[in-house]
């Protein structure tokens, strides 16, 4: 991927998936650490395990549209993750299929809707709102500054920089907040003072999309 | 033909011994039971793909019944309606119940 590109190709999507890959394989244990404190903590070695698969079949090689890479990621984030984030980022990648469609480039425009109908469908799937402590709180406000900055007339690097800066100030958000939804809200009051870990993976999620749209460093 | 079951649970062992208890006692009634469990043998999850294959063995055209634990299994069981043909959803009912080894207990 050449920085500055506002192309979106497969080679980028792939590019996305293995940083995001790199993240949660580096920060796994950071991720369970987190879950501890508010649900079952395994989502280090759920989110671990779902991306090694993802690897795995990136791997064996990858055929077909945006929307086929799309749809293989889900359905391997589906059978492979095991908790609530496997239905919940098997959702995004799902949701994000048809936008992208058969085409194997989009531009930066077209690109930005996948990301956001796929954070629709993870709000439907989850039945949260903003504010409830969850992966969304990272997610939504990356899809705002996302399309704000695209209309904005930024590139895509930049516009998925921004994003990625959303999404970790949503994550960091999320800290005092007292959970509404999934486990950590059997908590009750004292699930405040803990960051949300579904919110700290998805923000990972979106710093590895600007990352691959930055390309190599060089 | 009768309403077939299915039981989703993050466990494989705990909802395969759950599904021999009761299969002791309905011997012979022909209810189809068929079960989502588990990642694998020993890995914990719950896996949607999985839910959708089991629905569809369980379905005989009278419908299905979905038992699942709470927590994830409940997005997954929803998730995999969104994966089945829209003809078999229209039979399907989802029931939330406490824990795998409550299914047939609570």
């Amino acid at each position: 991927m050449v920085p500055g590109n506002d192309t979106v190709d497969t080679a980028l999507i792939v590019a996305w998936l293995r940083e995001f890959d790199r993240l949660t394989t580096e920060n796994a244990q950071y991720l369970t650490e987190l879950d501890a404190a508010l649900g079952d903590a395994d989502h280090g070695l759920n989110m671990y395990r779902g991306m090694k698969a993802v690897v795995a079949k990136l791997d064996e090689g990858v055929a077909g549209d945006l929307a086929a890479v799309c749809k293989q990621v889900a359905t391997t984030l589906i059978s492979s993750v095991g908790g609530a984030a496997g239905p919940l980022y098997g959702t995004l990648f799902l949701r994000m299929a048809p936008v992208l469609g058969a085409n194997t480039a989009v531009d930066a425009t077209t690109f930005a809707a996948a990301p956001r109908a796929g954070v629709d469908g993870v709000v439907a799937r989850g039945r949260a709102e903003l504010g409830d402590k969850t992966m969304i709180d990272a997610l939504v406000p990356a899809g705002d500054a996302l399309d704000a900055a695209l209309s904005a007339g930024a590139g895509l690097p930049e516009a998925l920089r921004q994003a990625a800066d959303a999404a970790a100030a949503g994550r960091d958000a999320t800290l005092p907040l007292v959970a509404r939804k999934g486990r950590a809200s059997y908590l009750g009051e004292r699930s405040a003072g803990h960051l949300d870990p579904g919110a700290a993976s998805s923000a990972m999620l979106i710093a590895a999309a600007a990352t691959a749209a930055e390309g190599p460093a060089s | 033909m009768t309403v077939g079951l299915v039981v989703v649970g993050h466990s494989r062992a705990l909802a395969h011994a759950s599904v021999a208890l009761v299969q002791m006692m309905i011997h012979g009634s022909g209810v189809p039971i068929t079960v989502a469990a588990g990642l694998d043998e020993t890995t914990f999850g719950t896996d949607a793909t999985a839910i959708a294959d089991a629905i569809a063995a369980a379905d005989q055209g009278q419908g299905v019944v979905v038992l699942m634990d709470l927590g994830s299994a409940v997005l997954s069981a929803e998730l995999a309606l969104d994966l089945i043909d829209d003809v078999v959803r229209d039979r399907v009912v989802l029931c939330p119940v406490v824990a795998a080894g409550n299914f047939f207990t609570s």
